[in-house]
C-alpha cells in the first residue's frame, strides 16, 4: 500500500530505492499505449542508426534503367523516377527526421527553461516580460510562425531546425513556468531556503528535477510535432534540398510523379505518420505514467 | 455584453501592436542590407541604393519607421509585391476567397466528424466504438497533412476518377482539400469532446435529468452536449487558427488558389515585402477570431466574464 501510494505521487519513485523501481517500471509495461508507441519509435530510431552506415543500395544514385521499378524483391519498396531505391532512400533518411524532430525540440526544452525557470521562480517584471514575449509568439500560429522564421533566415534543413524550435519555444516556456509556480511554495523549497541555498541552487537541483515529468512528456509530443512541422516545410520546398533522402523531401518530388507510381508517395509518408503515431503514442503512455492525475476518461 | 466584448477588444490592441513591430523588425533580422530585401535581386548601383535608401526611410530612426509602416498598414498599404508588382493587399484580396472557402468547409468538416465521433466515444467508454474513434483520432493527429491529401488524390483522382485532382473552381474540387485539411482538427476536436462528455455526464445535473424521465436525446442534447461543448469551443478557436496555417500546406499540395500557396511563393521567390504583408495578414485574422471565440463563450456559457 505504501509503495502504491509513493509511487503514484512521485513522478521519479526510482529515489525510493529498488522495489519502487520495479513497480514503476511494472506499471509503465503494462502501458498499452507507451509500450506500443515505444516498441515502434525504438524500431525506427534503430533503422536510422542502421541507415546512417548501410544501405542495400546507393541512396543518390541515379540508375536509369531501373526507374519507377514497382515494389518487389530486388528493390522492396520499388524505385523512383531517377531508379534510386525508395527502401534505401527512407533508411538514409530516417536520421534526418529524427535531427529535425530532436534538435528543434532540444533548442525549444533550453529555451524554455532558461525563460520559464527563471520567470516562474522570481516573478515580478521578468516574469511579465518573458510571458508577454510567449503571448505574443502565441499569438502566430505555430506552422505560420516557423514559415516566417524560415523566410527571414532562408530555406534550408538546419533553418528548419531552428524555425521549428523557436516555433515551439511558447508552450515549453509557459508549461515550465507553471509548473515551477505549482512547487514553488511548498515546504521543501522553504527549507531549502532555510538552509541558505541560492536561487540558482534551488532552481536547478530542487525545482528542475520536481518539474521533469510534465516536460518529458511535452517533449515526447513535441518531437512528433517537430517531425511533422519539419516534414511539411521540406514538402514546401523550404527545407532538406533534393537529392537529400529527407522524408518530406520526398514526397515533395514524388509529387510529381505519383501517375506513374503508386508507392512512390505511400512509403515515405507511410514512414513520416509511423514515427509520429510511435511518438504520439509513447507521448500519452508516458503522461499515464508519469502523472496519474493527467489520466483522462 | 457589450462591456465584456469592448474590453476584450482593447486588450486585443496590444498583441496586434506586438504582431505588427515583429512583422517590421523582422526586415532588420534578415542577413545584409534591408534594402536587399525590399529590392529582391534588383541590381542597383550605390549612388542609386543611397538614394532608394533615403526614399525608403532606411536613413530614419527606427521607431520613425515603425510608426510609418505601422500608419501605411492601418490604411490598408502593406506594400508591394516584388514577384507580382502590385499592393501586397490586391494580391490577398485576390487569393483570399479561396482560402476562405477552403477553411470554412474544412472547419465545418472537423467540427461535424470530430463532435459526432466524440459523443458516440463517450457514451459507450471503452467500447469498439470509442476504440475506434480514439484510434481514427490518433491517426487524425499522427499523419501528416500533405500526405493525406497526395492519398486522397492517387485513390479518389488517380485510381477511382471520381474527384478532379487540382484546381480551385466547383464544390468537387473543394472535397478533397477540405477533408485533408479538416482531418487533423476533426482528431482533436473528437479527443477533446470524449473527455469533456465524460466529464460532464458523470455530474450529477445528469443523473437528475434521467431521474425524472427525460427521454436519452434530451439529456444528451439539451444538458450534456450544451455544458460539455464549451471547452470544445477553446479548441475550434485555437483550430480555425492552425486550419488557416495549415492551408499554406493543402493548398500547394491540390494546386488551389489561396493565401498559403501565395506565402509559399513568397519564401521561396524572397519576396519580403509580400511574406510581411501575408505574415501581418494572417496573424491579425488569428488574434481577432480568438476574439470572437472568446465572446462567443461568454454567450454560451454566463458564467464566464472578464475580470
Amino acid at each position: 500500500m505504501t509503495d502504491t501510494a509513493s509511487a503514484l505521487s512521485s513522478p521519479f519513485p526510482a529515489r525510493e530505492g529498488g522495489r519502487g523501481v520495479r513497480f514503476s517500471l511494472r506499471r509503465l509495461a503494462r502501458n498499452r499505449s507507451a509500450l506500443i508507441g515505444g516498441l515502434v519509435f525504438g524500431v525506427i530510431v534503430v533503422l536510422a542508426l542502421v541507415g546512417v552506415w548501410a544501405t542495400p543500395y546507393d541512396p543518390v544514385k541515379i540508375d536509369t534503367p531501373n526507374r519507377l521499378t514497382e515494389p518487389g524483391l530486388t528493390y522492396w519498396l520499388g524505385t523512383d523516377h531517377f531508379g534510386r531505391d525508395i527502401f534505401s532512400r527512407l533508411l538514409a533518411g530516417a536520421h534526418l527526421s529524427l535531427l529535425i524532430g530532436l534538435t528543434s525540440v532540444s533548442l525549444a526544452v533550453s529555451l524554455g527553461l532558461l525563460l520559464g525557470l527563471p520567470a516562474g521562480y522570481f516573478g515580478g517584471w521578468l516574469d511579465m516580460l518573458v510571458m508577454r514575449a510567449m503571448d505574443l509568439l502565441l499569438s502566430f500560429p505555430s506552422v505560420l510562425l516557423a514559415l516566417g522564421i524560415v523566410a527571414i533566415v532562408g530555406p534550408s534543413l538546419s533553418n528548419v531546425m531552428l524555425a521549428v524550435g523557436i516555433a515551439s519555444v511558447p508552450s515549453f516556456t509557459r508549461l515550465v513556468r507553471a509548473s515551477v509556480l505549482s512547487v514553488r511554495t511548498l515546504p521543501y523549497i522553504e527549507a531549502a531556503q532555510a538552509t541558505g541555498c541560492g536561487s540558482t541552487r534551488i532552481l536547478l537541483r530542487h525545482i528542475l528535477p520536481n518539474i521533469l515529468a510534465p516536460l518529458i512528456v511535452l517533449a515526447t509530443l513535441g518531437t512528433a510535432g517537430a517531425i511533422l512541422t519539419g516534414a511539411a516545410l521540406s514538402f514546401l520546398g523550404l527545407g532538406a534540398q533534393p537529392p537529400t533522402p529527407e522524408w518530406g523531401a520526398m514526397l515533395s518530388e514524388a509529387r510529381n510523379y505519383m501517375r506513374l507510381g503508386w508507392w512512390l508517395t505511400v512509403f515515405p509518408g507511410l514512414a513520416i505518420a509511423l514515427t509520429v503515431l510511435g511518438l504520439n503514442l509513447l507521448g500519452d503512455g508516458l503522461r499515464d505514467w508519469l502523472d496519474p492525475q493527467m489520466r483522462q476518461g | 455584453m457589450i462591456v465584456y466584448i469592448l474590453k476584450r477588444l482593447l486588450a486585443s490592441l496590444p498583441v496586434i501592436i506586438g504582431i505588427s513591430m515583429l512583422v517590421f523588425f523582422s526586415l532588420y533580422l534578415i542577413p545584409g542590407d534591408p534594402l536587399t530585401a525590399v529590392l529582391g535581386d534588383a541590381v542597383v548601383s550605390q549612388a542609386q541604393a543611397a538614394q532608394l535608401r533615403e526614399q525608403y526611410g532606411f536613413n530614419d530612426p527606427l521607431p520613425v519607421q515603425y510608426l510609418r509602416f505601422a500608419g501605411r498598414a492601418l490604411q490598408g498599404d502593406l506594400g508591394r509585391s516584388l514577384q507580382y508588382k502590385r499592393p501586397v493587399l490586391d494580391e490577398i484580396r485576390t487569393q483570399l476567397p479561396a482560402t476562405i472557402q477552403l477553411t470554412l468547409a474544412s472547419m465545418l468538416i472537423a467540427v461535424g466528424v470530430g463532435m459526432s465521433l466524440g459523443i458516440l466515444a463517450a457514451l459507450r467508454p471503452h467500447s469498439w466504438l470509442d476504440s475506434l474513434s480514439m484510434a481514427v483520432a490518433l491517426v487524425g493527429v499522427s499523419f501528416p497533412s500533405f500526405w493525406v491529401g497526395l492519398m486522397m488524390l492517387l485513390v479518389f483522382s488517380l485510381f477511382l476518377g471520381w474527384l478532379p485532382a487540382t484546381g480551385t473552381e466547383g464544390w468537387q474540387r473543394l472535397i478533397m482539400p477540405a477533408t485533408t485539411l479538416g482531418f487533423g482538427a476533426a482528431a482533436i476536436i473528437a479527443r477533446l469532446t470524449r473527455s469533456s462528455m465524460l466529464e460532464v455526464l458523470r455530474q450529477g445535473y445528469i443523473t437528475t435529468a434521467r431521474a425524472k424521465g427525460l427521454a436519452a436525446p434530451q439529456v444528451l442534447l439539451r444538458h450534456a452536449l450544451r455544458n460539455a461543448v464549451i471547452p470544445v469551443l477553446t479548441i475550434v478557436g485555437l483550430q480555425f487558427g492552425n486550419l488557416l496555417a495549415g492551408a499554406v500546406v493543402v493548398e500547394t499540395v491540390f494546386s488551389r488558389q489561396g493565401v498559403g500557396r501565395l506565402l509559399v511563393a513568397a519564401i521561396l521567390g524572397r519576396d519580403f515585402p509580400l511574406v510581411q504583408g501575408l505574415v501581418l495578414f494572417v496573424a491579425t485574422v488569428y488574434v481577432l477570431i480568438n476574439l470572437v471565440v472568446d465572446v462567443s463563450y461568454a454567450v454560451v456559457d454566463p458564467r464566464i466574464r472578464y475580470d
